[in-house]
């Protein structure tokens, strides 16, 4: 069958319904929320072709050139067009949207470029953390430093480190941590701590405002010990050390974050009691779903090229797209990224019902956020209100409630969802690279960039050979042993 | 291979090494960040004076010997390899088309052949057109990815004739004739370190001998040159699988994870397995297409699939170094990309592997 690019041109993007059958059906259910992830994505779109498409390969050269640039003008834009308030609630200034809106949105964004997507959406891994110490108070300072400077025209930028220089798996897992060899210790001390030690690989280090900082107070029981602390990039005894040079999603700086006698107050605890493990789970079991996205997104951006290379570009005489070889490559390609975003769907649904997302945008505080006015959930009164001791003592009761199957569930989805996302990303790089021949090659096709891009998706959040274990742990035996054993 | 040929073949090992070890490691950063930054100063009269770009690939004993000089040359760079391959292949052009003595005669790099490595063999669909005017050929339009063309006297490329599209010319082009023109060194994914620019040919007028042979041998000289180099195009993915290996079974014995070494981990030694097994197919298969004993169909077929397994072994490379695979310090990162590169080495692997079939029905299979 020949290729008709008129055809084609004419219903190149997919609708929403086409991307998120699922969604789609379940929007007649809850309209609201099909309406919202609409917008995201049409949003998300728009940023794409106008900014995002256009400045990805220079924000790379500049970056090799000079590892330290920071992409201000796309920080910028995306400040303008309020993607770093989105699953903000509405009370700290954001728009309320749901983590899974979120993520809609990053698989477009990741589609346009890995590298400033991530610069654009890690702060969501910061915010999730800080949510899952059910710490009210922080929940509500490092959300306004986003929207409050989202509004000024620039945000105040979030990381967080956990990543240490001899510690990379074992800080993402609860079991492995009890053996891991840290070099990072927060030690008590009058009206406060001093951290010391190093983090390393820190996505937006080097320019974010305030750092989620996940420290022990005894590096030799880290399980018991470890706290979150919020700390500022003035704190005395902080700075950032080398900014790394990574094999790719170069727009977004990962560096090396040095704590020497770094004194933070009390007040930059987050909780009072140590991070439990569930706190941890709960985290990744978001964020790993998130990365998922990414993988579909790695997947369609090298789909997306391809096939624009196959429509204009001859082999033997003969349009690429005309081949059956091509015509299969990108068969597999399209059902890659069906399969990757089918699967990222699952887990962020999952985590709507059993993970973090449902204490953060469900229950109560999401009820609220969907029927009250913005004007009323702005203002002092309600503000009070949910920022209280009460409000944090019941989000730690929620979280301390939520029964282990439920974290399990969400966990087990959100690992399948990264592997399988991550890898059936890097699959379709390979396939286009293929198509391509020598223009996939050169940097300025910008078809190379997206393998390197998605390389790192593979490795972050857990490597995918951690989350597999984790699929088997959570998923395969736990979950199932304890659904069918009646507990829910 | 007999003793002497052995003995030969160390020589060239330990040469190659030595200068990859005291030249290529030093002006490791340059490499990586060339273009954005020059290559150092005797690096290519270096390469040039191990004297592997003399070496041909009509005798199977030299194609060793090459095969050799670039596997030991790309475990610590595979880009120096690329430009010696390009230049070899472009000079097993001329040597079959009877036009070695039209080689460029100037000294140093300017000696050197380019040549769109990366190109399937005897296509070049997208490459420059040519027509007959008088005495002379005139070309236009763009040859792609043309490796070592910034450093380059000439370049042998294969233009489409104007009056018949699907018919290849070979062509030697002088790269300062007028009309022709050489762009900016590329940011290329791998082998970065071999100066590769486009060639821009602007109603080049060069004398009719510049065709280097008619439309039915042009194909035919090109795919045979490509032939007789698969593998020494191969030994530069096995020295770059051999690097990442190495690197990867340091790291393993050095780190420790949830208390043990990550090597006592079973995913770890899968990973590992897996790439013994690549590396084994990579370096056997780079040997046995130096020589001449496979049919076609099978030389086609083990080409393609040992380039495909050689760019999945370095991929798990980078995965078992976690996130330091992925910085530039560990050097797994510049593996996972000259693999990549490799593999579209002398063109698409599906096209190779479509070509193995044909090669295969042609050869009489199954009758």
């Amino acid at each position: 069958m020949k290729f008709d690019p008129d055809a084609f041109a004419a219903g190149a993007e997919q609708s929403f319904a086409q991307m998120y059958p699922v969604l789609a059906a379940l929007g007649q259910h809850r309209p609201r929320m099909l309406a919202d992830y609409e917008r995201v994505l049409a949003d998300a779109r728009r940023f794409r072709r106008e900014h995002l498409e256009p400045s990805a390969l220079r924000v790379e050269l500049e970056v090799r050139r000079n590892p330290e640039y920071v992409a201000e003008d796309i920080i910028c834009a995306a400040s303008t067009a309020g993607f770093f308030g989105t699953m903000i609630p509405k009370t700290f200034g954001g728009a309320g949207l749901s983590f899974g809106a979120m993520i809609v949105g990053l698989e477009e964004l990741g589609a346009g470029c890995l590298g400033l997507s991530n610069l654009l959406g890690v702060h969501g891994l910061a915010i999730a953390t800080v949510s899952a110490t059910g710490d009210i108070e922080g929940m509500e300072k490092v959300c306004r430093l986003l929207t409050e400077g989202e509004r000024r025209g620039r945000p105040n930028l979030l990381s967080t480190a956990i990543t240490e220089p001899t510690a990379g798996t074992d800080v993402e897992d609860v079991d492995l941590l009890r053996k891991a060899r840290l070099v990072c210790e927060a030690t008590p001390v009058r009206g406060g701590y001093k951290l010391n030690g190093r983090k390393v690989f820190i996505s937006n280090g080097s320019i974010a405002h305030t750092h989620v900082v996940i420290m022990p107070t005894d590096k030799k029981n880290p399980v018991e010990t470890t706290f979150a602390f919020l700390v500022e990039s003035t704190a005395p005894g902080f700075r950032v050390g080398r900014v790394e040079r990574k094999l790719g999603q170069k727009a977004c700086p990962a560096a090396e974050l040095v704590f020497e006698d770094c004194f933070v107050p009390e007040t930059a605890r987050l909780n009072s009691k140590a991070l439990p493990g569930r706190a941890i789970e709960l985290v990744l079991g978001a964020t790993r779903g998130g990365v998922g996205a990414w993988g579909a997104a790695a997947a369609r951006g090298a789909y997306e090229r391809a096939l624009l290379h196959a429509r204009t570009h001859k082999v033997s005489g003969r349009w690429l797209i005309d081949e059956q070889w091509v015509q299969i490559k990108l068969a597999n390609m399209w059902k890659n990224v069906a399969l990757a975003r089918a699967l990222y769907v699952e887990a962020m649904l999952s985590n709507e019902l059993f993970g973090l997302s449902q204490l953060v945008s469900g229950g109560a505080m999401g009820a609220l956020q969907q029927r009250l006015p913005r004007a009323v959930l702005e203002s002092q009164a309600l503000r009070k209100l949910v920022v209280s001791r009460r409000t944090r003592e019941a989000l730690q009761g929620q979280i301390a409630a939520m029964e282990e199957w439920e974290v399990d569930t969400a966990s087990a989805w959100g690992s399948a969802s990264k592997v399988a996302g991550t890898d059936l990303g890097m699959e379709n790089c390979h396939l286009a690279l293929e198509i391509c021949g020598t223009a996939g090659l050169r940097h300025d096709r910008g078809i190379e960039k997206i393998y390197r891009d998605a390389k790192l998706l593979q490795i972050y959040e857990g490597t995918n050979q951690l989350n597999r274990l984790e699929v088997f742990h959570r998923g395969v035996l736990r979950a199932t042993a304890r659904r069918s054993g009646g507990a829910a | 291979m007999n003793q002497q040929q052995r003995s030969e073949v160390t020589i060239v090992r330990q040469t190659a090494a030595r200068f990859a070890r005291d030249v290529l490691v030093p002006a490791r950063h340059a490499l990586l960040h060339h273009p954005d930054e020059a290559l150092p100063a005797g690096l290519l009269d270096g390469l040039l004076g191990l004297g592997l770009h003399e070496l041909g690939l009509e005798e199977e004993g030299e194609r060793a010997l090459l095969g050799a000089g670039l596997e030991e040359l790309s475990r610590v760079a595979a880009a120096p390899a690329s430009l010696v391959l390009a230049h070899v292949i472009a000079r097993e052009c001329l040597r079959q088309t009877g036009a070695l003595e039209r080689a460029p005669a100037a000294e140093g790099a300017g000696a050197l052949l380019a040549l769109p490595l990366y190109a399937e063999p005897g296509l070049g669909d997208e490459g420059p057109s040519l027509r007959q005017d008088g005495a002379a050929i005139v070309l236009d339009g763009i040859a792609e990815l043309v490796v070592g063309a910034p450093l380059a006297g000439a370049a042998v490329l294969v233009a489409r004739d104007a009056g018949d599209r699907e018919r290849p010319a070979l062509v030697l082009a002088p790269l300062d004739a007028p009309g022709v023109s050489v762009g900016p060194a590329l940011l290329t994914l791998g082998m970065r370190g071999a100066p590769t620019a486009d060639v821009r040919f602007s109603k080049a007028r060069l004398p009719a001998t510049a065709r280097l042979a008619g439309a039915t041998e042009s194909g035919v000289v090109a795919r045979d040159a490509a032939r007789r180099a698969r593998g020494p195009a191969l030994a530069i993915a096995a020295g770059v699988v051999e690097a990442s290996l190495r690197t990867a079974t340091e790291y393993a014995r050095e780190r420790y994870q949830g208390g043990k070494q990550i090597v006592d981990h079973q995913e770890v030694r899968a990973l590992l397995a897996g790439m013994v097994e690549d590396l084994a197919l990579c370096a056997e298969a780079a040997e046995l297409l130096c020589g001449d004993a496979l049919a076609e169909s099978r030389a086609l077929a083990l080409f393609a699939r040992a380039k495909r397994r050689a760019a999945h072994a370095t991929c798990d490379g980078v995965q078992l170094l976690g996130g330091n695979g992925y910085m530039e310090d560990y050097d797994q990162e510049r593996c996972l990309r000259d693999a990549k590169q490799a593999q579209a080495l002398l063109g698409r692997t599906d096209l190779a592997a479509q070509a193995a079939t044909e090669a295969w029905l042609a050869e009489g299979a199954g009758s």
